[in-house]
């Protein structure tokens, strides 16, 4: 049974009352969830209020859910349009770590540090809601271009050009900032 | 190429979608163009920058505040009626309790009851006994639920914490029941009379008891499944491990066994089998298990069918019952990389469970670098790759998985990319490679950062995973060559591993002679040199490789030697030269500083395909002119050069 198939499951069982089967979609995936929120957003408060606010929303409107679609790319939306209005009511987007802030960039560091790391995070800061997500989707979350498809409801074709212009204006940035790998 | 083309293709290849066509396109791009080569190398280490950034763990108050939202929000619209199962039901708990197993069961008069029992108690010829049982008295939402297909099962690890718990009881007595707790636990009083006191319970029996009035307490003891569990050996022998009963007093572990997806899996005959297993047993019962039930990813992992499937495994037992591999276990990494989608692919595969059953990988697996290999996406991506656990599951690997050069490279991230790619796999897939791995050079080579850097290559890799090449790993000489930090050096750079593709070179390396020039210092500073690997670039170069009499020669120290010289280089490509190639007085001029610079002129090139010019060379006149700096300069003039390819100089010094 696949992680897909039991996810079904338990929206059934919650929808025939069972709110622990609830419970177990919210531990399989608030990490995601918080994550994605927290990219979005740049900011630890934000990221909890959306992820809470996302699962209520999910839970309430469960009875509307297709269960011919993934539950996770369902919730995962309801979360990353959250995110999305609430950086858009609150622009310009704050940064993501008041250190990474501070930190000063190396032009001989690699990006595999810790300091690098950090500056890659500052940078991402810096993109387009968009184009941010569609990063994180692909590099730090590791999904295909045909699960970001699924998640973000566009075609792939869209996918590959954000993602070219997210890499692109990524790299520009970095480079703005005196980092060079 | 257009530089949007370039840059397109580049991410394609990085992300691993680039179509074979546009690949050739792109590496014959990058063979000719440095600047592509320098794109690349950005690119990707922006790609491996980016992996790097971790995922974040979610504050502790964000689970809180979410359940707290939950409580206080509208339920899903059509589930009114269902809902009411969570509300509590006072008139149901009386009858509840008059079910539990042993007050049901023969009078015990003191004595320790067997699990036998319990079969009885849920056999057919019994289920009448309990028919006043609250079946009908369940909430309708419970009943609801129960009649659909599936979610049976998911109530069955309740079951199983009540398993426990009676199991717990009936091995070491049944506790007390606290004076607020009678009202709600009736049928306690029976046992209570003719059982035990407080202190005879060593563990949590207050938690216990507040679980056996619960509502899933409740569920379970009416849930057909749970009577199927029940009546299993492999429960009762379950129960009848100590440290497992012990192990259920941590609340952790039980809230975690509580779990829909624990759930999902105890419904399985295959994890019940297991869990019959002593080492199984004794796996669960240790501090390990309780820390990585608590953990969402694993919990998770135990809903797939292929994790089940795997624990039910003989050789998951065997590696279960191995001290490292359950501190392993204990690491937060390796859980959530056991649990992650493409580990779980991996644990249904024999050859990985062969694997398992092997020390030296189970003592690989519980080192730092492969918990850290594990974490790897890498590594991971590796995992569910069928070849790969093939590979990993043949002596030779698992030997290796143990050396700290290899279990040191496994944590680096480049060794891990090239883990998970076809080529490498399919390399890892032949005998010859995996005997290799076992070589002490070659594990060097692993450890050393510009092989690591080279196998993030797709042409290294795809060389590497040639016949020819692995035919070379078997090569002692290779092997050694591939420890030596020139090799290495030379092998980190884009030219050579771009050449690597290339048949005649791929051949050359099968090739005795070639492996052996491998081992000699002079031909691995040749290979670090750009003019040297500019040659290997060059099909006629090339195809010399390929050629018997050149190998040969690449084994004589002169010649070796004579690699460094450029005019020398650019002589490689000529046919009558690779013919002379095999001509021991040939060879012996080689190492002449004259012959090499006349090996560049195109005069002399034509010389040697003169058959009078072979004779000379046999001739020791001749060949102690060359080391006269008159007659090299005379080398040097246009008709010096004519005359020796007209052959009439090299007669005449023959008949000297």
């Amino acid at each position: 049974m696949t992680r897909d198939e039991t996810d079904i499951m338990l929206v059934q069982a919650c929808l025939q009352g069972d709110r622990s089967a609830f419970d177990e979609l919210v531990d399989r995936y608030q990490r995601a969830l918080y994550n994605a929120a927290f990219r979005i957003t740049g900011s630890v408060d934000d990221a909890m209020d959306v992820t809470q606010t996302a699962f209520v929303d999910a839970y309430e409107k469960l009875h509307t859910f297709d269960p011919t679609r993934r539950f996770f790319s369902w919730i995962y939306r309801i979360t990353c349009n959250r995110a999305l209005k609430l950086v858009e009511r609150r622009r310009p987007v704050a940064a993501l770590d008041s250190d990474a802030q501070s930190t000063e960039a190396n032009p001989e560091t690699a990006y595999g540090t810790t300091e690098a790391g950090e500056i890659l995070e500052r940078a991402l800061s810096e993109l387009g809601p968009d184009h941010r997500i569609a990063i994180v989707l692909k590099h730090i979350l590791g999904y295909s271009y045909r699960e970001i498809s699924e998640l973000l409801d566009v075609p792939e074709k869209t996918v590959k050009s954000r993602l070219f212009t997210a890499r692109r204006r990524l790299r520009t940035v970095l480079l703005e900032k005196g980092f060079v790998p | 190429m257009k530089p949007e083309r370039l840059e397109t293709l580049l991410w394609e290849q990085i992300d691993g979608v680039i179509g074979d066509a546009d690949r050739a396109e792109l590496e014959a791009f990058l063979t000719e163009h440095h600047e592509a080569r320098e794109l690349d190398q950005e690119l990707r280490s922006l790609a491996d920058g980016l992996a790097n950034i971790v995922e974040l763990d979610p504050p502790m108050e964000l689970r809180p505040r979410i359940d707290r939202a939950l409580e206080a929000a509208r339920p899903p619209a059509d589930t009114t009626e269902a809902t009411q199962t969570s509300a509590p039901r006072p008139a149901t708990v009386g009858k509840r309790i008059q079910v539990p197993v042993l007050a049901q069961t023969k009078p015990r008069h003191g004595k320790q009851p067997t699990f036998r029992p319990l079969s009885g108690i849920w056999s057919s010829d019994t289920k009448e006994t309990t028919t006043d049982q609250p079946g009908d008295s369940l909430p309708r939402g419970f009943m609801m639920a129960t009649n659909k297909k599936g979610i049976i099962g998911a109530f069955v690890a309740v079951a199983v914490i009540g398993i426990f718990a009676i199991g717990y009881f009936s091995l070491n007595k049944v506790p007390t029941v606290r004076e607020d707790a009678v009202g709600a636990v009736g049928a306690a009083d029976r046992y209570r009379s003719e059982q035990i006191t407080a202190e005879d319970v060593q563990i949590e029996q207050i938690e216990l008891q507040a679980f056996m009035q619960t509502d899933e307490f409740d569920q379970l003891i009416n849930d057909p499944e749970t009577r199927k569990l029940l009546a299993s050996e492999a429960m009762q022998q379950m129960m009848a491990n100590d440290a497992l009963r012990m192990a259920l007093a941590d609340a952790s572990f039980r809230n975690a066994l509580a779990g829909p997806s624990a759930k999902v899996a105890f419904s399985n005959d295959a994890v019940r089998m297991a869990l019959a297993d002593a080492a199984v047993q004794q796996a669960l019962a240790g501090p390990s298990a309780k820390v990585a039930f608590s953990n969402d990813a694993v919990r998770m992992a135990l809903a797939d069918a292929s994790v089940r499937d795997a624990l039910a495994g003989p050789s998951a037992k065997v590696a279960f019952s191995n001290d490292a591999v359950r501190m392993a276990l204990a690491d937060k990494a390796v859980q959530n990389a056991l649990a992650g989608p493409r580990a779980k692919s991996a644990y249904s595969n024999d050859a990985f469970q062969q694997a398992l059953a092997n020390d030296a990988f189970r003592e690989a697996l519980a080192s730092d670098a492969f918990n850290q290999a594990w974490a790897n996406a890498g590594f991971q991506q590796a995992m569910s790759n069928q070849s790969f656990r093939h590979a990993i599951a043949h002596p030779g690997y698992t030997s290796v998985m143990a050396n700290k050069a290899f279990s040191a490279a496994l944590a680096n991230e480049a060794f891990a990319k090239a883990m998970a790619d076809d080529a490498f796999v399919a390399a890892l897939g032949n005998e010859a490679m995996r005997d290799a791995l076992t070589d002490q050079g070659f594990q060097n080579a692993l450890a050393n950062a510009s092989f690591q850097q080279a196998l993030s290559d797709q042409a290294f890799r795809e060389a590497i995973a040639s016949d020819a090449f692995k035919q070379a790993f078997s090569n002692d000489a290779f092997q050694q060559a591939m420890s030596h930090q020139g090799f290495q050096q030379a092998i980190a750079h884009p030219g050579y591993r771009s050449v690597m593709a290339n048949k005649a070179f791929s051949a050359a390396l099968a090739d005795e002679a070639f492996a052996k020039a491998m081992g000699n210092e002079a031909f691995r500073a040749a290979l670090a040199d750009q003019s040297f690997q500019n040659a290997l670039a060059d099909d006629a170069f090339m195809n010399a490789m390929s050629n018997e009499a050149f190998q040969q020669a690449l084994s004589n120290e002169a010649f070796q030697a004579a690699l460094g010289n450029d005019a020398f280089m650019a002589a490689l490509g000529n046919d009558a030269f690779q013919a002379a190639l095999g001509n021991d007085a040939f060879m012996d001029a080689m190492g002449n500083e004259a012959f090499q610079q006349a090996l560049g002129n195109e005069a002399f090139q034509a010389a040697l395909g003169n058959d009078a010019f072979w004779a000379a060379l046999g001739n020791d006149a001749f060949m102690s002119a060359w080391s006269n700096e008159a007659f090299a300069s005379a080398m040097a003039q246009a008709s010096v050069r004519q005359a020796l390819a007209s052959g009439a100089m090299a007669k005449a010094l023959e008949n000297r």
